[in-house]
């Protein structure tokens, strides 16, 4: 394949343009796990089919970029656009983020044999609450009128894999008040958690989650409407069974 | 509901590893999909299934719908759905 066809284009990243091939290819072997992967998400048209071949034939020599050359790039939007690349587990591992809450919860959950019959499952789940300060991530001018604003992440841990998740949460979640209400501010890790879960279901009877799929069992009550995150206390109470 | 009608479905499929989240309902299951979920009758049990997780069973008649987790994206304050 000829790389000169693909040397002169312009390639977006995160819906961020102007980036050329080899920046490009950086940022998407951050981005995406496999070559399987980046196909999927970005060889969408017929007309890209070519620059899919390419990239397969490189993919193993492509070096991915680093936190360490996010940090240092002045163009915010380009930074914010490397760390979405680099993703949320690279991200909290090697920045050193501060823990705002943690919390262990013993559950009580159902489960069933192999031949369908059920049975109680006893377990303790922990979930912690993370923030990386802004000023860690992105750099404004003192005159500007945009700071730097802190992320925020639940880290979990599944309980039949015992595989670590992190999961982003928006600010007002993590903290149970706007960035403002300072004086309000209660960090909460299963409030952040709970969160995850978001359904178009009114009075839902229980809630099943395996994985990433959660599961609402309607009850006679129930109704279609606008989505919504669970809370704390409907998470915690319509939890059924997890695994 | 008026839409397909099917012994198996696949609730999801993982992202790092392909492995699925399959539905099986010997009696058949009528379900339609929208944007957000997947709803799903139930005509007899249901057993949710899936390589590194335990079973899920569902009673007969129930009316289900499935959804994925979610997560916030930061850099681009959108919320997206999450694929283990």
């Amino acid at each position: 394949m000829e790389l000169l066809q693909f040397a002169n284009a312009e390639y977006f990243v995160c819906n961020l343009g102007g980036f050329e091939l080899s920046e490009a290819l950086r940022y998407w072997k951050a981005k995406f796990e496999t070559i399987k992967h980046f196909k999927r998400d970005v060889i969408k048209h017929i007309g890209l089919a070519e620059l899919g071949v390419f990239v397969e034939e490189c993919w193993n020599t492509i070096e991915p970029i680093t936190i360490g050359e996010a940090l240092k790039e002045k163009n915010m939007e380009k930074r914010r656009v490397m760390f979405d690349c680099i993703g949320i587990s690279k991200l909290f591992a090697q920045l050193n983020p501060e823990l705002l809450d943690r919390q262990e919860v013993q559950k009580i959950r159902m489960r069933w044999d192999e031949n369908n019959k059920p049975y109680q499952y006893k377990f303790n789940d922990t979930y912690e609450l993370y923030k990386i300060p802004g000023e860690k991530l992105f750099v404004f001018p003192a005159e500007s009128w945009n700071k730097p604003v802190p992320v925020y992440a639940v880290r979990c841990w599944c309980t039949t894999t015992a595989r670590e998740y992190w999961i982003y949460i928006p600010e007002e979640i993590a903290l149970g008040a706007p960035s403002w209400k300072t004086k309000a501010h209660k960090p909460d890790a299963i409030r952040a958690i709970a969160w995850t879960i978001r359904l178009d279901l009114s009075y839902p009877e229980k809630i099943y989650r395996q994985g990433d799929i959660i599961v609402a069992v309607e009850s006679e009550n129930s109704q279609s409407v606008t989505p919504y995150h669970l809370n704390k206390e409907l998470y915690l109470h319509l939890m059924y069974s997890e695994t | 509901m008026k839409e397909k009608n099917v012994k198996r479905l696949v609730l999801g499929e993982g992202e790092t590893i392909g492995h699925k989240h399959v539905l099986d309902a010997p009696a058949g299951m009528e379900y339609e999909r929208t944007d957000d979920h997947i709803r799903i009758l139930l005509k007899g049990t249901g057993v949710l299934t899936h390589d590194e997780h335990d079973r899920m069973v569902f009673e007969a008649g129930s009316m289900l719908r499935s959804y994925n987790q979610v997560e916030f994206n930061p850099m681009d304050n959108t919320v997206n759905r999450v694929f283990d």
